[in-house]
């Protein structure tokens, strides 16, 4: 579990601290363009150093996304400047977490000579490991170093290149050139959480092989108290989980609400992410504030299960008092909110201990 | 109702209990800051600013223009909006609750939205009211309580009642009565009346009860003095805060000098 977190240079952060103060939930409030979406940005970035598609990944959660043409100069201002505070890109991004005791540290930059000795794949830079075709690349490139508390350090770079008929490619490459392992488990849930039910069959199918899911259909019954059973069906060649709700027919569970998909991404995510971090942007969206308290407690007995730390933002007070309400039920209150708040053009950290939290409900102190 | 706006008031003093509350607004009314809160639970007396122009707002918005309960209650739902149209407050009084709430209290106050620009000063209030134990008095005991919980808020705590330390904020403790080892805001504000021709007769009631009554807890005798002084007043039946807003706890008397003196000290003023 990671226990500090800190950013420099990145998105909205010229700098950013948390010492300290992290818990196994944390939940982010502040103003609109606070930075509690870059928050999250900046620890996918940390638990996914390797993996030089993140950032496109990001990209498309901030709307970049498309099919790219043109100007090589304009995708990189718009992937890769953009990470940058101030779109500052000579300076280095850091983001540095301590994890049970031990300091992780990613760098990203901008590396601007003309030849480098990376070696580049053709493909993607998914998950698991294998060997890159190596190949001189040329021009400025972005670079990700991950160094690890055991003093290794891996990097990795992506690059972007013109066809010949004017698509832009991303292309990836790593040093040593051996796929990097990822060093956490981790999801990213954006705003609208029942969107990719497909990767939920895929990580449905992955828990079922190592145990049966009934806790997760007995979750899911907050939501949908007809549920009866789920199961992974390929309906149009695509996987997707299923539900009985006893009508005679088998219904894709995006079907059924966006309750019911948002509490489904993100138990899944969290069962899929044993010892690693799940990342959930504007959580309570899609839940009525009626089960939010339920929901919480689900949340919390899976993070505990599977040992997941989980970083959600929201907006809603009723999301933050059914939290404390929740957790305050279990004697660990594994759970802390913090707000972002800009203090003479900083970005600050406030964090709730469950005292202090009780005692702004209480009072009708505001909190985010 | 719906959570309220985040701090104000660049002073804020955190007092124990709605009576000081009210006594406190309507003391620094006194003293000349006329744009003065009292944040927390309210009961409709008019009191309070925002209360005050409850029925104008009420109606501004299109609702029914005599206040009763339905009234209060959809006041109560737009409550934030209305803050929202205010200007900022001179200072906030708040009612931390009982004394082991103070800390989670301070540190709600110091964490709330905007607390760290806004706030100039925060001001506690307490009673001497109870010893912890024999080798120390109720007015150490007080003052050591609420030094713990700005220590735990991680501000800078005075180390005497009644200095003001530091800079945004600047922190002070007023332990009540101010310079006694032990007692209430009811001994001010009866040492105050002191003279009035009602407090003869008041004595007297509470040594005839104390005489009469079997089993009266002499404990509240200071705040049964006060009951019966306030029943003397032309419009009886008031609360000891209420007693303060009609003026009844002799604001020119010595008594609140080290109180005027803390609370200049405190805003600055």
């Amino acid at each position: 579990m990671f226990t500090s977190l800190s950013i420099r240079n990145f998105r909205c952060f010229e700098s950013l601290s948390i010492d300290d103060s992290l818990n196994r939930v944390n939940l982010i409030a502040g103003l609109n363009s606070a930075g509690k979406t870059a928050l999250l940005e900046a620890i996918y970035m940390l638990i996914g150093m390797g993996n030089v598609e993140l950032v496109v990944q990001l990209g498309n959660y901030r709307g970049l996304a498309g099919n790219y043409l043109g100007e090589l100069s304009q995708l990189t201002e718009l992937l890769w400047n953009s990470l940058f505070h101030n779109l500052n890109s000579s300076d280095v991004i850091e983001i540095r977490g301590i994890h049970c005791g031990r300091e992780h540290v990613a760098q990203v930059s901008i590396d601007r000579v003309s030849t480098t000795h990376f070696s580049v794949s053709d493909g993607r830079a998914d998950e698991g490991t294998g060997e890159l075709e190596s190949l001189p690349i040329y021009g400025h490139f972005l670079k990700l170093v991950h160094s690890k508390p055991d003093g290794s350090v891996v990097e990795s770079a992506m690059v972007i290149e013109a066809a010949s008929d004017g698509a832009l490619t991303v292309r990836v490459a790593s040093d040593p050139p051996i796929r990097p392992e990822l060093p956490f488990r981790g999801s990213y849930l954006g705003g609208n959480k029942s969107r990719g039910l497909q990767n939920a069959a895929t990580k449905y199918t992955r828990l079922e092989s190592e145990r049966e899911p009934s806790e997760l259909l007995e979750t899911l019954r907050i939501i949908e108290p007809r549920l009866k059973r789920v199961r992974v069906g390929v309906v149009a060649g695509t996987p997707m989980l299923r539900g009985d709700i006893g009508i005679g027919r088998m219904v894709p569970l995006s079907l059924l609400g966006d309750g019911l998909g948002s509490l489904t991404n993100t138990l899944l995510a969290i069962a899929d992410a044993p010892d690693g971090v799940v990342l959930i942007d504007e959580i309570e969206n899609g839940f009525h504030h009626s089960v939010l308290s339920r929901v919480w407690a689900s949340i919390d007995e899976a993070a505990r299960r599977y040992n997941t730390q989980v970083f959600a933002t929201t907006h809603s007070f009723e999301c933050i008092e059914a939290a404390h309400e929740a957790f305050r039920e279990d004697r660990e209150y594994a759970f802390r909110l913090h707000r972002l708040e800009r203090i003479a053009d900083e970005t600050h950290v406030i964090t709730y201990d469950q005292e202090t939290l009780a005692a702004a409900i209480r009072t009708n102190l505001e909190v985010r | 109702m719906p959570p309220r706006s985040g701090i104000r008031a660049p002073i804020q003093l955190l007092v124990e209990g709605a009576d000081a509350q009210f006594f406190f607004m309507h003391f620094l009314n006194h003293m000349g800051f006329n744009n003065v809160e009292v944040q927390g639970e309210i009961e409709w007396r008019g009191h309070s600013k925002v209360y005050k122009d409850a029925p104008d707002m009420i109606k501004g918005l299109g609702l029914r223009s005599k206040l009763d309960e339905e009234d209060l209650a959809a006041f109560d739902r737009v409550r934030n909006e209305i803050l929202g149209r205010l200007d900022p407050s001179d200072a906030e009084i708040s009612n931390f609750g009982g004394v082991t709430e103070l800390h989670s209290f301070l540190g709600a106050v110091w964490n709330a939205p905007r607390a760290r620009t806004t706030i100039e000063a925060i001001g506690i209030v307490r009673d001497a009211e109870l010893s912890a134990s024999g080798t120390e008095s109720a007015a150490e005991a007080a003052f050591k309580s609420a030094y713990a919980a700005i220590s735990a808020s991680e501000l800078n705590p005075p180390e005497r009642p009644l200095q003001v330390v530091g800079e945004k904020p600047r922190i002070g403790i007023l332990i009540l009565p101010p310079g006694e080892s032990e007692g209430m805001l009811e001994d001010v504000c009866l040492d105050a009346v002191q003279a009035d021709p009602a407090m003869p007769c008041v004595d007297e009631y509470i040594e005839c009860v104390k005489r009469s009554v079997p089993n009266w807890r002499g404990q509240n005798r200071k705040k049964a003095s006060v009951q019966a002084f306030l029943a003397s007043r032309p419009e009886p039946g008031l609360k000891l805060g209420e007693g303060a807003k009609l003026g009844y706890w002799n604001w020119s008397h010595e008594v609140y000098s080290p109180i005027k003196q803390f609370i200049e000290d405190l805003t600055g003023h």
